[in-house]
This record gives structure tokens, sequence and C-alpha cells, in this order.
């Protein structure tokens, strides 16, 4: 047991000091810190927003006042059914995150272990798990996500279930790469030979160590599934009416384009600013991590 | 190991990708919840009619057997028949397929040709205002739905200035002109994010091998920094990018269901997604296991283009 406290001692203390020296760099660059300071803004719009806009209000169907141009009242105007796009498109930034955030933690909670088992373990465990996952890569995801919604039935969260099951793969990658080489460092051998459990040492030591290029990947495929979410909303397989999803506003504005182009405008404004925001951060981090790798977006030419 | 050794083991390695992809196409289908026979007979259907519909179906079978069936038919080109149209599927997807293959090459072609030159300028001009503004115009292209980009099309050069279509196809085998016209728009929606990609990564590889030893050897040979970048340098610098080509192919193929929803292209996308609201099981596998394979045979031809490039794709042994 001294032992354990002892390299669990170490191993905190090397993780603290990683991470503090990464929140450190993260104020010198320019994209990570736009980037945080956008999904920052975004999140305290998702917690707010509900308190100063109600559900029902969005809703308020006026026809009266239909296809109503931005004006002081609407600032984003009004859509097909009079509803005021200002607060529908505030409303949709919670439903942005909550899907990107949602998938992505259903695709790292299966991704990371089973990259880091690969990666860990090696040999036919590796060669097993990894060829799965090259068998689900072999789709294009959306196509995925867009069979499993409509075959399970097309509401929002299976949309979530669906992208959380395609992004699997690509955790799995990013983990089993960072976990080979944390295997190959001296505080996990020491961890090895003072008898330590493998599962203790996948866990708590290989795992916590390949944390950073895994938040890296999060950050994009939060992009990603947000992007994706808004295209099976749009198909009509993802959030259904009246649900102020971007995607599902997108649709809408699709027959009225000449006559309301403000209901395309903003909810695409939204969509930007979001996906922006994780982009510009996933991007940023991995440029403080490895200044001197060619890498674009989620993509290194490894 | 040499080219035809690697292509070879690469092939083999396509093989069993393929068997687990038609293995994953059958079971997303067939053993996720719903009953296909309830699907097509709605809820009119009586306990009969479905039962009926059931055993002509083949449903009652295990589902191994019924797998079997349908792998044993597409081995021989036979893809079942379409619930919807009753037509072979092999026969709806060969019609649609030329329409989308000449809408995804387009869309590649675009965004090649433009984004290699905004790269190389962003990167001999590396922070200019070029350069900013070439970044700011390829994280706009990767921060917006390709559809949204498609009803911005649509609205402006479509409604607005009239110049091209906003939908429809035209088969360039009859009226090429035409043909172009049908297969811009939604060509630059689909190539959008695309460009912005190629575009940034073009941009980072070539600052990369602008600054390696190489190069200075070819300045002081005295070489024009123009033929230094051209013959040089961007021959190196094309590996990455054709890397991210290949990354994205999935995104292109994938984006082609929404784009040739919203433009009314009559390609294999839609052929898809019909058959998804129709419940359309044959039409379903055999249309989703045809875009698996599309999108594998071109990963596998970007695979092997990087090795015939870069020999030490080969040297490496494993991919």
């Amino acid at each position: 047991m001294a032992a354990e406290t002892g390299t669990a001692r170490f191993v905190d203390e090397y993780q603290r000091e990683r991470l503090y020296r990464l929140a450190r760099s993260i104020r010198h660059n320019t994209k990570a810190a736009v980037g945080l300071g956008l999904i920052i803004g975004l999140v305290v719009l998702a917690i707010f927003s509900p308190m100063l806009i109600s559900q029902e209000a969005a809703n308020q169907v006026d026809i009266q006042n239909r296809f109503a141009s931005p004006s002081a009242e609407h600032p984003f105007g009004t859509d097909n059914f009079g509803r005021d796009m200002f607060s529908r498109t505030l409303l949709g930034v919670r439903i942005s995150l909550y899907v990107g955030l949602s998938s992505v933690a259903i695709a790292s909670a299966f991704g990371v272990p089973l990259g880091g088992l690969a990666g860990y373990a090696g040999g036919a465990v590796d060669d097993a798990v990894m060829r799965t996952m090259d068998v689900l890569m072999s789709f294009p995801p959306i196509l995925v996500a867009m069979t499993i919604t409509a075959v399970i039935g097309p509401t929002l969260n299976n949309a979530i279930l669906a992208l959380g099951l395609v992004y699997i793969p690509y955790f799995a990658r990013v983990t089993r790469s960072e976990a080979i080489s944390v295997s190959q460092e001296e505080f996990v051998e020491a961890a090895r030979a003072l008898g330590e459990r493998d599962s203790y040492v996948l866990f708590r030591e290989v795992l916590p160590n390949a944390a950073a290029p895994i938040i890296v990947q999060a950050s994009i495929s939060i992009s990603f599934a947000i992007l994706a979410a808004a295209g099976l909303s749009f198909l009509g397989l993802g959030a259904q009416p009246p649900t102020p999803s971007w995607g599902l506003m997108l649709q809408q504005a699709k027959q009225y384009l000449t006559q309301a182009p403000w209901m395309a405008i903003f909810p695409g404004l939204g969509i930007a600013v979001t996906v922006l925001g994780f982009n510009l951060f996933g991007d940023g981090i991995r440029d403080i991590l490895d200044p001197d790798a060619s890498t674009e977006f989620g993509v290194t030419d490894e | 190991m040499s080219l035809t050794r690697y292509a070879a083991r690469r092939l083999v390695f396509l093989v069993g990708t393929l068997f687990g992809a038609s293995v994953i196409t059958f079971a997303l289908v067939n053993v996720l919840p719903g009953d296909v026979a309830v699907m097509i007979l709605g809820t009119s259907g009586s306990q009969e009619q479905v039962e009926v519909l059931r055993q002509q179906l083949g449903l009652n079978q295990p589902v191994y057997i019924r797998y079997i069936d349908w792998i044993a038919g597409v081995l021989q080109g036979d893809l079942g028949r379409s619930l919807r149209f009753g037509d072979p599927v092999a026969t709806l997807i060969a019609q649609r397929f030329p329409a989308s293959a000449f809408l995804a090459f387009t869309a590649l072609t675009i965004a090649v040709i433009v984004a290699i030159p905004m790269g190389i300028v962003a990167a001999v001009e590396q922070n200019t205002w070029k350069d900013f503004l070439t970044s700011v115009a390829a994280f706009t292209g990767i921060s917006l739905p390709n559809f949204f980009w498609g009803m911005l099309l649509i609205l402006l050069i479509a409604r607005y200035a009239s110049l091209l279509p906003p939908s429809g196809y035209v088969s360039p085998t009859e009226d090429l002109a035409g043909a172009f016209a049908h297969v811009l728009l939604p060509a630059g929606a689909l190539g959008f994010s695309l460009m912005a990609h190629i575009t940034r990564m073009t941009r980072s590889s070539l600052i990369e091998e602008l600054r390696s030893g190489y190069i200075d050897l070819a300045r002081m040979k005295g070489l024009t920094s123009r033929r230094i970048v051209l013959r040089h340098a961007l021959r190196n610098a094309f590996l990455p990018v054709l890397t991210v080509i290949g990354f994205q192919l999935g995104f292109l193929f994938g984006g082609i269901i929404i784009i040739e929803q919203l433009f009314a292209y009559p390609g294999l996308g839609r052929l898809a997604f019909n058959a998804l609201l129709n419940r359309d099981a044959p039409l379903i596998q055999g249309s989703v296991l045809t875009i698996a394979v599309v999108f594998m045979t071109s990963n596998l031809v970007v695979d092997l283009l990087y090795a015939v490039i870069d020999p030490r794709v080969i040297a490496g042994g494993e991919g």
C-alpha cells in the first residue's frame, strides 16, 4: 500500500503540473483563448437564456406578425408562424451544446477505455479492438447516424445516441496511440514493477496522462457533432417541431429563403459561432501540445 | 516491400473490412428494434396480413440465415428488390450512381482548384493580410454546415442573381453545359468545408517545407522563389494535403445525402434518404453498402497514391 500511494502521489503531481502549464499556455495562444472565450460565453447563454426567455414565449404563434423583418421589437425578425427568431435562436444555444456535449460524452465513455485497452494491452486485444473500429470507420459517419435514427425513431436523443456511437472509433484511435507512448514511460514501468494491477495502471496512470490529446479530440468532435446534428434535424431525423433547434429552423427557412432570409441567417450564425468556438479551442490546444506538427482540424499527417 | 505487395496487402485488408461493413449494414436494418412488415403495412394491416408479409419476406427465419441469404445474393450482384418500387435494388443504384459520382468529383475538383493556390499564397506571404483573410475564410468554411452554404448559394446565385438553376440534374453525356450549370451550386456547397481544410493544410505543410534544409540549398543554388515553391516544396507539402483529402472523403460522401436533398438532385444520396423514409429495407441495405464500398475504395486509392509519392510508407510496413 505504501508503494501505491508513493507512485500515486508522484503521478498526481506530474499531472497537476502538466495541466497547470496547459492552462497557462492557453492565455498566450490566440486561437485557444478566443475559442475558450466563445465557449464560456455560450455556456453562460445556455444557462441564463431559459430564465429570460420562456419556452412558451419562443413557441408563441402570432400569424399577424409572420415574416416580420428584423426590428427593435424582433431583432432577428419572425418566422413563418410569427415566432420571435431572437428568442428561438438564443434557446438554440442550449440545445446545440446539449447535443455536442452529450454525444461526445457517449463517444468518449466507450472510445477512451477501448482505445486505452488496445494500446496498453497490445497484441490480439489491440488487433480485435482496432479492426472493429476500422469497420465502423468504413462508413461516412453521418450515413450511419442517419440510418440508426431513421430505424429507431427520429428524436433528438436518438440522434445524440447515434452520433455518440459513430464517433467512438475516433476516440479509440487517439487514445490508443497516446496510450502506447505513455505505456513506455518510466512511471508506468515502475508501477508495473511494483505489482500494481493492470486495471489500476491503465485507468489511474496511463489514461490520465493521455488526457490532453483526448481533450483536443473532444473539442473538435463537439463541433463535428453539432454540425452533424444540425444536418440530421434539417433532414427531419433529429429534433422535432417546435423544438428551437438550429437545424430545424434552417429546414423551415428553406421554403421561405427569398421571403425571409433572416430565418436562415441567424440560426446559421448560431451554428457558426458555436462550431468556431470548439474548433478554435481544439486547434489552439493542439498547437500548444505539439508546436511542430503540421496538423489541421483533427487530422495529423502521420 | 514492393508497391505491388503493399497494394495486395491493402486489398486483402479491404476485403475483411468489407465483410465487417456488410454485417453492420445488415444489422442496422435488421437487428435494431422495428418490424419491417409492420412498417410496410402501417397500422392498418391486420395480424394475418402482417404474418403473410413476414412469411413472404422471410422475416420468420433466424437473422443469421437472412444475412447469409442476403450476402450470397450481394456477391452475385443481386441486392434484392426495392419494397417501394419493385425494381431490383442494383438497377436503381446503377441508375443514380453516375449523378452522384459527377457531383462528388466536381466538388472535389472545385475544392482542390480553389484551395491549393489559396494555401500557397497564405504560406508564401505568411502573416500578411492575405494570410489572415485566408485563415478567416477557412475557419468560416468549416464552421457552417454544407446545407447552410447550399441555401446561401441558392439564395444569392439562383434566386437573386438568376445565374444558375437552384435544383435538378442534367446528364453530362447529354448536355455538358447544362450538366455543369446544374452541378455547380450543389458541388460548391459540398466542397466548401473540404476547400477550407485543404487550404489550411496546404498552408501549414508548405510553411514547414519552406523551412527545411533542402530549400536553403535550392536558394543557394540560385533557383527562383517561384520555382522553389512550385517544383520542390509543393511536391513534398502535397502528402499531408492528400491525407486531409482522404480524411474528408467521408464527410464528402456523407454530405451528398443532405446536399442532394436540398438541391433535389437525383443521386444515390437522395435514393438512400428516401429509402430510409420509406423503410425500404433492401434499398437501405443496398445503398448504404454501396456508399461504404465507394468510400473504402476511395480511401484505398488515396493510400496507394500516398505510397507512390512517398515510398517510406511502404517501408514502414504497417498501415
